[in-house]
């Protein structure tokens, strides 16, 4: 149980990203998590830090409904879940971070 | 203008008259006007028929012969260099004529464009399950969409563009290292 747990902390990488996650309420997109990384993370690792993450249950990815005004696919804006903010409040005390 | 000087050059050889006649009525055929006919011979080739067929009259006939065959051969050369460029600049024109018409209907019709990356979605859907499909690939093709339009609202024509290749050179990119790598270890293997 207590391994189980361990598994789930989160990585160097990925307290960063709850940490900007925490900063911003209204939610993050993955290109916005990129800018604000600034070189940290990068477009093709952000969202494999993002699906582990919401496996975690840390974030929560929002898809917005089709607009027709617009013709792209509509972008997943993530947000921190209440667990997320625990566990990065744990980190941040412990200041407690497994790999990268 | 420049044929009219045979006439009041009473030493002209017959044969170079018959040629210049047999060039004119080539060129006639052509598709050339008579002016354009008259701009070519007359700058440059006229004085030098005329001075050398004054050789031709004066100095020994072998000597004068050989020079005036030579000039006639140039003008022939000058004369199929003329059909041939004439027929490259008629191609010219109507690829020219062509394109224009062709930018004029593009700009002036509306155009329906699917949404880039199209190919990218669909080998997705097909190499993998689709909650990886769902949460890689969409996202990513999505902030693909976002920059793409992004840059079209902006008229960014070419950015747009680039945004889009730079998107399949990225998820090509780890595949292009492991075929790099497995070309590596099968060279190992061999030699």
């Amino acid at each position: 149980m207590a391994n189980e747990r361990l598994r789930d902390w989160p990585t160097k990488a990925e307290t960063l990203v709850l940490q900007m996650l925490q900063n911003e309420t209204g939610g993050m997109y993955g290109l916005e998590i990129v800018q604000a990384s600034k070189g940290a993370i990068k477009r093709g690792s952000v969202y494999v830090l993002l699906g582990r993450l919401e496996e975690k249950g840390f974030v929560k990815a929002q898809k917005p409904k089709a607009d027709l005004d617009y013709p792209g696919l509509p972008r997943p804006l993530y947000k921190l879940t209440a667990e997320g903010s625990r566990v990065l409040a744990a980190a941040e005390e412990l200041g407690l971070a497994v790999g990268v | 203008m420049s044929q009219d000087w045979m006439k009041s050059e009473s030493h002209v050889p017959r044969h170079i008259r018959e040629a210049v006649e047999r060039w004119s009525e080539k060129l006639t055929k052509a598709g050339r006007t008579k002016e354009d006919i008259d701009n070519l011979f007359s700058d440059a080739d006229w004085p030098t028929v005329v001075l050398w067929s004054r050789d031709y009259s004066l100095r020994s006939r072998e000597a004068g012969g050989r020079r005036v065959q030579r000039k006639i051969r140039e003008l022939h050369n000058l004369q199929t260099n003329f059909a041939l460029y004439s027929f490259i600049y008629k191609v010219r024109d109507t690829i020219a004529g062509r394109l224009k018409q062709l930018f004029a209907i593009t700009q002036d019709r509306v155009r329906i464009d699917r949404p880039p990356a199209g190919i990218l979605l669909r080998v997705g859907r097909f190499l993998l399950t689709h909650d990886a499909y769902t949460r890689y690939i969409e996202s990513y093709v999505a902030d693909i969409h976002h920059e793409y339009y992004a840059a079209l609202q902006a008229g960014e024509y070419w950015r747009a563009q680039w945004v889009v290749w730079r998107g399949y050179w990225r998820v090509l990119a780890p595949l292009r290292g492991g075929l790099m790598a497995t070309l590596r270890a099968l060279l190992q293997l061999w030699f």
